[in-house]
């Protein structure tokens, strides 16, 4: 409350705000005294719940990501209710679990038009208003899925490494605006997404992959982890810090202690010494769950 | 699910303490909130918890504080899985002009003090081989600078007391860590600033400077967050019940300082650090330093 009676309250959209970061993010910067346009895809559903408490600060609107009529249309909104638009937090993502030799194309175009293609809509979306402002802040919300990778979930962090490379691309570009781009690096909390079963490949839940028990022993892996972690609050904190911070911001913005330890050591080994330690892990979860199942059960030759 | 757990936290009473407190007690935590002056603090502490948050006086310079604080919350509670050693003051001032006195206390607080709570909290982790140690540190106890030298002897000596810990405290696994919170906008900033008697009695040979030091840090403190987000951080440390590191820096410009410094030599961080002129620490400083001069 203290820093919401100094600043000026913000106008934000945060996307995918149905639940998990989204939800929190959108809660917690109401509770700072901000204009928060909460978007989902089913707001008759999501909605309630995320409102609740925050009526006069929170607004929700349907988009879809995947759609530019969606973006637009929810950009228009929040310019028609608050004049303007100060930040977007772009939330919204898909998982997807399973080994990359069985990702068929359809799987990998959802997984891109959501974390890629969508984000980059709402970006657009957003940005002829913050051209016309002056300023404005693009925060998404990324992993560090988005700047390792790992077996098990290769296209979910290609979509986040596609996602990396855009937004860097795109603070250059806005830098001479006065438009700030940023991106949240998450680490290991706990998000209704790891309890997600549709989040996997169609071979998965089919139980017809060559890498079923190395894929569910990562899922379960990571079920397992997650209980080991606290719920996204600080996550929600460090993204209302970032859209109330008045300096520069990073590009980076890590959140997790798990970021801080893995972050500096990607940073400073050489990418073998890296894959040596990464394929010699055998904890529960990423990325220890896969590499002990293969070593239990060795892959047999396809016939 | 993180279960309730039992924490303890001194210097509960305002700014990171009292918010994490307060979080804790959000989440569902007990939480035995210690601070000098319960009757005056108290109140609007506990308010809205008062099931989940007991205030305790304790002083970190009395050890028959600390030792009824600790026997209490056992009592009471039967243990204390989390100690967050909150508690500490801030020292402004040039070295050449710290007295012993000014020295001894904020080493008294800062880190006998912390060692003090340890002695009376780590008997009951090490009976049942399990507990948490989190010491609030300060970007201050990893990087040194003008005009806050005591402070940040103050803090670099608790980061190595929690190394040494970690060390000793590990066959029982007792999990220790330290966080650095950069520049945050909690009271250490404002009111009554804690400096040495040459810089409140205005005497001080580095006067313009360290004065311009204090407004520049309290500026960049009031445009910055509040102690919501060091308190979630802290409370996560409670919750995880994954190994944790011995370090953990909070907020973008921790994280950003202990990054570089980390990746400079001496030489590379110390041209860079002097050539800083914006507003705060240590800009503040070296710009009044090139525009007065000193001494």
């Amino acid at each position: 409350m203290e820093v919401a009676e100094k600043l000026a309250p913000r106008v934000v959209i945060v996307t995918g705000a149905s639940r998990g970061v989204g939800r929190e993010t959108a809660r917690e910067l109401a509770f700072r005294g901000h204009q928060v346009v909460a978007t989902m895809r089913n707001p008759d559903r999501d909605g309630p719940a995320v409102v609740q408490g925050f009526e006069s600060n929170i607004q929700i609107a349907a988009c879809d990501i995947t759609s530019r009529d969606a973006t637009e249309a929810a950009a228009a909104f929040t310019l028609e209710q608050h004049g303007r638009i100060d930040a977007l937090v772009n939330n919204a993502a898909l998982l997807l679990i399973g080994a990359i030799e069985e990702v068929v194309d359809h799987e990998i175009h959802n997984l891109f038009n959501t974390n890629l293609t969508g984000q980059m809509r709402m970006a657009q979306a957003v940005l002829p208003a913050m051209r016309r402002q002056q300023g404005g802040k693009i925060i998404t919300v990324s992993s560090l899925a988005g700047r390792i990778a790992g077996p098990a979930f290769g296209s979910y962090c290609a979509s986040k490494w596609a996602l990396e490379g855009l937004m860097q691309a795109l603070r250059y570009e806005l830098a001479p605006l006065g438009i700030e781009v940023s991106l949240i690096t998450m680490g290991a909390y706990r998000t209704e997404m790891q309890f997600k079963s549709t989040f996997t490949t169609q071979k998965l839940q089919d139980g017809t992959s060559a890498y079923q028990a190395p894929c569910e022993a990562f899922i379960e892996g990571e079920k397992v982890r997650a209980n080991l972690n606290p719920g996204v609050r600080t996550v929600a904190c460090n993204i209302a810090d970032a859209v109330e911070f008045p300096d520069p911001l990073a590009l980076h913005i890590p959140v997790g202690f798990d970021v801080h330890r893995v972050m500096p050591l990607r940073e400073r080994m050489s990418y073998d010494e890296f894959e040596a330690m990464i394929s010699g892990m055998r904890n529960e979860g990423f990325p220890g769950s896969w590499f002990g199942t293969i070593e239990e059960n060795p892959p047999v030759p396809a016939q | 699910m993180a279960d309730s757990q039992v924490v303890l936290i001194t210097g509960a009473s305002q700014g990171f303490g009292a918010a994490t407190a307060r979080e804790l007690a959000e989440r569902g935590h007990t939480v035995i909130a210690t601070m000098r002056n319960p009757d005056r603090d108290a109140p609007a502490l506990v308010e809205g918890y008062a099931d989940r948050i007991y205030p305790q006086r304790l002083d970190v310079t009395d050890a028959d504080t600390i030792s009824a604080a600790v026997s209490t919350a056992l009592d009471q509670h039967g243990r204390i899985d989390a100690l967050i050693n909150n508690a500490g003051v801030s020292l402004f001032g040039a070295v050449e002009e710290i007295t012993d006195e000014e020295l001894h206390h904020i080493l008294d607080v800062n880190v006998v003090g912390v060692m003090r709570v340890i002695g009376a909290v780590a008997p009951g982790m090490r009976a049942r081989c399990s507990g948490k140690i989190i010491n609030v540190s300060s970007v201050a106890g990893l990087i040194g600078g003008p005009a806050v030298g005591g402070y940040c002897a103050s803090k670099f000596a608790l980061e190595a007391i929690t190394e040494a810990l970690r060390y000793e405290l590990q066959p029982w696994s007792i999990q220790v860590v330290a966080v650095e919170p950069g520049v945050v906008n909690t009271e250490m900033l404002h009111g009554n600033i804690s400096a040495i008697a040459s810089v409140r009695e205005g005497r001080s040979k580095y006067q313009g400077p360290i004065n311009a030091l204090i407004e520049g840090l309290q500026a960049v403190a009031n445009r910055r967050q509040g102690p919501r987000s060091v308190a979630s951080q802290l409370a996560d440390l409670v919750e995880i019940a994954e190994p944790l590191p011995l370090r953990v820096p909070i907020g973008d410009d921790a994280i950003r300082i202990s990054q570089q410094r980390d990746l400079m030599t001496d030489d590379e961080w110390e041209g860079f650090l002097t050539s800083l002129r914006d507003e705060g620490f240590p800009g503040s400083y070296f710009r009044a330093v090139e525009e007065q001069g000193i001494g």
